[in-house]
């Protein structure tokens, strides 16, 4: 749609009682898709911060900034549990803001790791829940490659949540990742963004190339995740493979017989 | 949520992960109405008076008997894991089994440290609670730690190691050499006087067992049922396994059907030593 539409559309929307699904279209058209100007030139218009989001700028937002790292510490996990409790009114009211999302993703710069990743874990369910914020991605792309584990964790979860086209291509390496938490996250998030058709032809083929390697990873919860992925895409060479699997492990004996069967029925259907 | 579980079992799981427990600590903090009722239970276990000590582990005992999920933390295992050396009698009793409950839904690795030394208790019941909290630590030596309780005096101890050995994480990512010693156990407890200890060694080698331990399973004369049907399905298990493997290392023999299990049962040296023993 064009960026002039959008707008016009969602001041229809408004004008006919459809707030949120107004404020959704211009979030999505504004920082998601198109990155359009106009589209956020509108929603600065439509939708002013309110009470409960100006409060929040000036209180644990604000403190995210702050120089002393208690301070910025304690602002962080208050974030992290509003942001991954259930979505209410009173939470999406600042969540679900372009202005909370722009002192998240500044804060992804942050020299304390901690608020990095709290920043990190806050991005990516606000991406889940209300609206995905491309603004975030060059800074992500950057994480992927922190010395911190915990770090590029939660960055393989951000960068998959966000939907993008060359997400593959950049998480890729970690799923050969030194630590099985990443490896196993990896092939977890990037089996949901297959599942959301976010995945081109190619890198579902790279994908199913890299979990039949993963069926021989020394951690069996990574094997486990390796066999649900084949279970959904997996051809007659991941069968063959995840047959060859002899690891009794639980994740492994739970995921593999269960992977082998849906391969199967998808070939005889 | 998923964020934070992810957080406790990189922190306190196998890795022990140092950065996961500040991250957790810094993130996912206890809330105040937890911090409150910790800070009661604990004042309650330091009590200088017997009686309150007590009552403040049962009280304990009963919410991880009901499931209370705020129990499932590292502020709580660990204030029974400071509190287990102490205590002594009920109170030691009440204090280990409660940690191994509440280990089922949160493998606090801390916990090995604090239950390995109990598994030589005069206590039988803090014995089999030590080994089922040595067995949820999900350390990799767990097993072969609660291996000397499979012959233990009380029925009760030799039972719980046996089952909790069965379900242990560990338990399914055995070395060979474990593989063999749980085994050989096993074996040794088919011919237990307590039924429960049987069942549990039968669904054990259906499990893990190999042909010795099929051997050992051909030999057994049981009449209850539960039993005969356990050991029919074990036998059955075993001899699957064993053709797969077999199929698996020979390709020319893949396409073959499966000979019938008594056929090809043969009961090596060491099972029929042990058998006659029995």
């Amino acid at each position: 749609m064009a960026e002039d539409k959008v707008v016009d559309r969602a001041r229809k929307l408004l004008a006919d009682g459809k707030a949120e699904t107004a404020e959704l279209l211009l979030l999505q058209a504004g920082w998601d898709g198109a990155q359009a100007a106009a589209a956020r030139e509108a929603y600065a218009e439509l939708f002013p911060p309110n009470p409960i989001l100006k409060e929040r700028l000036a209180g644990v937002l604000a403190e995210l900034r702050a120089d002393n790292p208690k301070t910025a510490r304690r602002a962080a996990a208050h974030i992290v549990r509003e942001a991954l409790g259930e979505a209410t009114p009173a939470n999406t009211a600042w969540l679900r803001s372009p202005l909370t999302t722009g002192v998240l993703i500044d804060a992804l710069g942050s020299s304390d790791p901690i608020v990095v990743d709290a920043a990190l874990i806050s991005l990516c369910r606000i991406a889940s829940v209300h609206f995905r914020d491309q603004r975030a991605h060059p800074a992500l792309a950057g994480l992927l490659e922190s010395p911190r584990w915990l770090t590029r964790m939660w960055a393989v979860r951000c960068v998959a949540t966000l939907r993008r086209a060359d997400a593959f291509r950049q998480l890729k390496p970690l799923l050969t990742d030194e630590v099985a938490f990443v490896r196993r996250q990896a092939f977890d998030w990037l089996e949901r963004a297959r599942a959301l058709d976010a995945l081109s032809e190619k890198a579902q083929g790279e994908l199913e190339q890299a979990a039949m390697a993963a069926l021989e990873d020394p951690d069996a919860e990574v094997k486990g995740r390796a066999a649900v992925v084949l279970a959904a895409m997996g051809g007659e060479e991941a069968l063959h493979a995840l047959e060859r699997v002899s690891d009794r492990s639980r994740p492994v004996t739970t995921a593999v017989p269960w992977a082998i069967q849906q391969i199967r029925a998808r070939n005889a259907g | 949520l998923e964020e934070e579980q992810l957080v406790l079992e990189a922190g306190w799981g196998p890795s022990a992960d140092a950065d996961a427990r500040e991250e957790y600590a810094a993130l996912f903090p206890p809330s105040d109405e937890t911090n409150r009722r910790i800070g009661e239970i604990a004042a309650g276990l330091q009590s200088s008076d017997e009686a309150t000590r007590l009552g403040a582990a049962d009280a304990l005992g009963k919410l991880a008997s009901k499931r209370e999920q705020w129990l499932d933390i590292p502020p709580v295992t660990g204030m029974l894991i400071d509190a287990l050396p102490g205590a002594r009698g009920k109170l030691e009793e009440n204090l280990a089994s409660t940690l191994a409950l509440i280990l089922e839904h949160f493998p606090d690795g801390r916990s090995h440290a604090a239950f390995r030394p109990l598994l030589g208790s005069k206590n039988a019941a803090v014995r089999a609670a030590a080994a089922r909290g040595v067995l949820l630590s999900g350390r990799e030596r767990a097993i072969a730690d609660v291996l000397p309780l499979l012959t233990d005096s009380a029925a009760q101890v030799r039972e719980q190691s046996l089952l909790w050995i069965l379900r242990s994480e560990t338990f399914a990512r055995l070395t060979e050499a474990t593989r063999r010693d749980v085994q050989s156990a096993a074996i040794e407890a088919l011919g237990d006087r307590v039924d429960g200890v049987k069942l549990v060694a039968i669904n054990v080698l259906r499990e893990i067992g190999d042909e010795e331990a099929r051997a050992a399973l051909e030999q057994m004369k049981e009449r209850k049922q539960l039993l005969k049907s356990a050991l029919a399905q074990a036998i059955a298990v075993i001899s699957q396994r064993a053709g797969t493997r077999k199929s698996q290392r020979s390709p020319t023999t893949a396409a073959k059907p499966a000979e019938p299990a008594k056929k090809r049962a043969t009961m090596p040296s060491r099972a029929r030593a042990k058998t006659k023993k029995g």
